[in-house]
C-alpha cells in the first residue's frame, strides 16, 4: 500500500517529518510493496486558502491509503476521511522512523482533527 | 521554545505597547508582528531590516486590451462588481481573482496573474530578531501573510535556539487572528474596561475558544471604569482565563509613547512599570 | 452629503466621532459598517425594529449527475472543492461565491444555494437617528457583501455618516469608496501617525477629499500629527482633548455630546466646514 508522510525536506528516508499537514513542503510517498520512496513537492504549501484541502487532493490522487503526520486541520481531516485515507499521528523525527513505527503498529490513529487550521 | 500571542479583539487597548515593554523585560527573544495591515511594533522597537522578501499571494484578472472586443461578458459574470460597465476595466480592489471572467471571455483577453501583495522583513532589534510585514493597501488575504510571518519567526527561533517567540497578534476576530494564534502555547488577551472593549473581548474569545489554547488576560486602563473592569473579571473567571494584571491608566505611558520610549526602561520606578513587571513574572510562571 | 469616518488604526475614536457627530446634527442617517464588531450600538442603545438576513451563494453538487470529470475542482481558485472517491466535496467556509463552478460544470450537476452571511438591523433610535447596523456572522470571512447591502439602505434625503472598519483593507475601502468626504480619526502617538499615513495614502488613491480629527489630543503630543498634516496640506477639522471624564463616558457607552452639549456646536462647525470644502470643490470643477 502507499503511505504518505509529511516531510520538511527532500532527503529520502532521512527526510525530517514535518509537524503539520496542509503546508508541509514535501510528502514522502512510500510504497510498502517494494519500499520505493518518492519525495513530491506539496503545491498546496503556496495556496492562499484551503491548503489542507489541496494537500488532501494531492495525496489522494497519488493513491495514498495512509497518512502519517504531526497534525491535520479540520478541512483536511474531512477531505481525507471522505477519501478513506487513514491518518496516524507520529512524533518520529525522520520519515524512515515514522514508517517503521507505523508498520510496527506503534502509532495511534486520528479520530478527529487535532491540528488547528492555519490559512 | 515557547510561543505567546497577544491579542485584543478591539484595537487601541494597548496590545502593541505592552508587547514592546514585555520584549524589554524578556531580554532575548524572537518577535513577530502579525498585524500586517497596520503594523506598529516597529515604532517602539526600531528594527533594522536585514532582508526583505516580496510576498505574492493574490491573483488578479488582467486584461489584454488588444484582444478585448467590448462584449461586456466579463462585467456580466463578475460577482464582485470588479469590472466597470463601459470601459470594462478591472478594479484591483474589488477583483478576487476567481477566474470566472477569464473562463467566460470569448476572446481570451483575460488572464489571472499573481500579484505582489506585500513585503516580509527579516530584522533585528536590540532584544532579538523580529519578523514583520506590510500588506499593500487594498490587498486581502492577510491570513496567509500572517502565517508566513509566524513560520519565519519560528524558523528563526529554532535556528538561534531562542526560548521565546512573542507575537503581536492581528486585531479583529477573523482569519488573521486565527492565523496569529494557531499552534501557540499561550494567548494573552489585552482588554480595556469599556462596553465595546468587553464586547469585542467576548467575541474574539469565543472565536478562539475551541482551539483550546491556555489563555491569560490583562485589563489595561482598568481604573477608567472600575465597574466594567469588575464585570470583565467575572467573565474571565467563568471562562477560566487567568487575570494576570490590571494596569492603571498612567500619564507616564502617554509621555513614553509620545517619545517612542519603553516605560519599563525609562521609568523603572513608576508604579506602571512595576505592574508590567508583575505581569511578565506571571506570564513566565505560566510558560514554564 | 455622504461622510465616512475611518482610521488606519483601531481604537482611535472612529465610533466616538461618528456617533457624537450624528447626535449633533439634524436629519442624519448613521450606518455602522464595522460589520465584524459593530460598536455604535453601545452608544445609541437602539431598539431594532427591522432586520434583514444577508446571504451568499455556495455550490450544491447533484452527485447523481456528476461524472467526476473534476472540471469544478480544477477551476476553483480557493480549494473550496475536492474530489474524493469520485464524489465532490464542498468547503463553504473558503468558497468565495464566485459562481464559477456552476458555470463550468458540463453536466449541470451544480446548483447554487443560499448560505447565511450576515444581517442588517435597523432602528430609529430615541435620539431620532435613522440607524442601520451591519453584522457579519462569526466564521464568515467576507465583510464586503454585507457592507454593499448596508449601503443600499442609504437614504439620500438625509446626510449620511458611515462608521467604517478600522484599517485600510477591502471592507474599509468598500465603505468609503463612493463617499463625498472622509474623516480620518487619529491619536497623537507614533502609532496614530503611522496609521494615519496609510489611511491618507488610501484616500489620495481613491481621490476622495478628507480631513483629520485628532482624538485624545494633548498639547505636548499633538505636534506629532500637526506637523504631518501641515506638511501635506491636510485639514485638521477638530481636536477632541483627552479628558478622563470623556474616557469614562465612552467606556459606559454614553456619547459625550449629551453631557457636554457645547460639543454639539463644534461638530456642527466641522460639518459646515466640510460642506464648504465640498461646495468649493464642486464650484471649481
Amino acid at each position: 500500500m502507499k503511505i504518505a508522510v509529511t516531510a520538511s525536506n527532500n532527503n529520502g528516508y532521512e527526510s525530517e517529518v514535518n509537524k503539520h499537514f496542509g503546508r508541509s513542503p514535501f510528502f514522502a510517498i512510500v510504497d510498502t510493496k517494494d519500499d520505493e520512496i518518492d519525495l513530491i513537492k506539496n503545491s498546496a504549501a503556496q495556496a492562499s486558502s484551503g491548503a489542507g484541502v489541496q494537500a488532501a487532493q494531492l495525496i489522494s490522487d497519488q493513491g495514498v491509503e495512509v497518512l502519517l503526520s504531526g497534525s491535520v486541520g479540520p478541512k483536511a481531516y474531512t477531505a481525507l476521511s471522505s477519501g478513506d485515507i487513514k491518518m496516524y499521528i507520529t512524533k518520529d523525527d525522520t520519515v524512515g522512523k515514522a514508517v517503521e513505527s507505523f508498520v510496527n503498529d506503534e502509532l495511534s490513529q486520528l479520530s478527529s482533527p487535532n491540528g488547528t487550521p492555519r490559512k | 521554545m515557547k510561543k505567546i500571542t497577544v491579542i485584543s479583539g478591539k484595537g487601541g487597548t494597548g496590545k502593541t505597547t505592552l508587547v514592546s515593554n514585555l520584549a524589554y523585560l524578556a531580554e532575548d527573544l524572537v518577535l513577530a508582528d502579525c498585524d500586517v495591515d497596520a503594523p506598529n511594533l516597529h515604532l517602539l522597537l526600531n528594527p533594522e531590516v536585514e532582508e526583505t522578501n516580496i510576498f505574492k499571494s493574490n491573483k488578479l484578472a488582467v486584461k489584454d486590451n488588444s484582444k478585448c472586443v467590448d462584449c461586456g461578458i466579463c462585467n456580466q459574470v463578475c460577482r464582485f462588481n470588479a469590472v466597470s460597465p463601459i470601459s470594462y476595466e478591472i478594479d484591483p480592489y474589488k477583483c478576487e481573482g476567481c477566474g470566472v471572467c477569464v473562463e467566460m471571455c470569448p476572446e481570451d483577453a483575460l488572464s489571472l496573474e499573481l500579484m505582489e501583495t506585500g513585503e516580509i522583513y527579516n530584522s533585528t532589534t536590540r532584544f532579538g530578531p523580529m519578523i514583520h510585514a506590510n500588506l499593500k493597501i487594498g490587498s486581502d488575504n492577510s491570513g496567509k501573510l500572517v502565517s508566513e510571518v509566524r513560520e519565519k519567526a519560528v524558523k528563526k527561533g529554532e535556528k538561534l535556539n531562542k526560548d521565546l517567540i512573542l507575537i503581536d497578534g492581528s486585531p479583529g476576530i477573523g482569519c488573521p487572528v486565527i492565523s496569529s494564534i494557531t499552534g501557540v502555547d499561550l494567548v494573552l488577551f489585552v482588554t480595556e474596561p469599556s462596553k465595546s472593549g468587553f464586547s469585542d473581548l467576548k467575541r474574539v474569545a469565543q472565536v478562539i475558544k475551541h482551539f483550546n489554547i491556555p489563555a491569560l488576560a490583562v485589563i489595561n486602563k482598568y481604573d477608567i471604569n472600575k465597574a466594567i473592569s469588575q464585570e470583565i473579571e467575572e467573565y474571565l473567571e467563568e471562562e477560566k482565563i487567568e487575570l494576570v494584571g490590571k494596569i492603571s491608566f498612567s500619564s507616564i505611558v502617554v509621555d513614553s509613547l509620545r517619545n517612542a520610549e519603553l516605560v519599563v526602561e525609562q521609568k523603572k520606578e513608576a508604579k506602571i512599570s512595576q505592574e508590567i513587571v508583575d505581569i511578565w513574572n506571571k506570564i513566565k510562571t505560566n510558560i514554564k | 452629503m455622504k461622510l465616512t469616518v475611518l482610521s488606519g488604526k483601531g481604537g482611535t475614536g472612529k465610533t466616538t466621532v461618528a456617533v457624537n457627530m450624528a447626535l449633533s446634527l439634524p436629519n442624519i442617517q448613521l450606518l455602522d459598517a464595522d460589520v465584524e464588531e459593530p460598536n455604535c450600538q453601545y452608544f445609541l442603545k437602539p431598539e431594532f425594529n427591522q432586520s434583514e438576513e444577508i446571504y451568499r451563494k455556495i455550490p450544491e453538487i447533484d452527485q447523481t449527475k456528476c461524472t467526476a470529470c473534476r472540471k469544478c475542482v480544477d477551476f476553483c481558485e480557493y480549494n473550496a472543492l475536492a474530489m474524493m472517491l469520485d464524489e465532490v466535496l464542498v468547503f463553504p467556509e473558503i468558497c468565495h461565491s464566485c459562481g464559477g463552478c456552476e458555470k463550468i460544470c458540463p453536466e449541470n450537476a451544480i446548483t447554487e444555494i443560499d448560505r447565511a452571511l450576515g444581517v442588517l438591523k435597523h432602528s430609529a433610535s430615541e435620539h431620532d437617528i435613522d440607524f442601520w447596523q451591519g453584522e457579519l456572522n462569526i466564521g464568515e470571512e467576507s465583510s464586503v457583501p454585507v457592507i454593499e447591502a448596508l449601503k443600499e439602505k442609504m437614504d439620500f434625503k438625509k446626510d449620511i455618516i458611515i462608521d467604517a472598519q478600522p484599517g485600510t483593507t477591502c471592507p474599509t475601502i468598500e465603505a468609503v469608496a463612493d463617499s463625498d468626504y472622509g474623516i480620518l480619526v487619529t491619536e497623537p502617538t507614533p502609532f496614530g501617525l503611522s496609521d494615519l499615513k496609510i489611511a491618507s495614502q488610501l484616500m489620495d488613491e481613491l481621490k476622495i477629499p478628507y480631513g483629520v480629527i485628532i482624538n485624545r489630543a494633548e498639547e505636548e503630543s499633538d505636534h506629532i500629527i500637526e506637523n504631518y498634516c501641515e506638511k501635506n496640506n491636510i485639514d485638521i477639522l477638530l481636536k477632541i482633548p483627552f479628558k478622563r471624564e470623556f474616557a469614562y463616558l465612552y467606556s459606559d457607552g454614553i456619547p459625550f455630546v449629551i453631557d457636554y452639549p457645547e460639543w454639539q456646536e463644534k461638530f456642527k462647525t466641522v460639518f459646515a466646514e466640510i460642506r464648504g470644502v465640498l461646495d468649493e470643490k464642486n464650484y471649481s470643477n
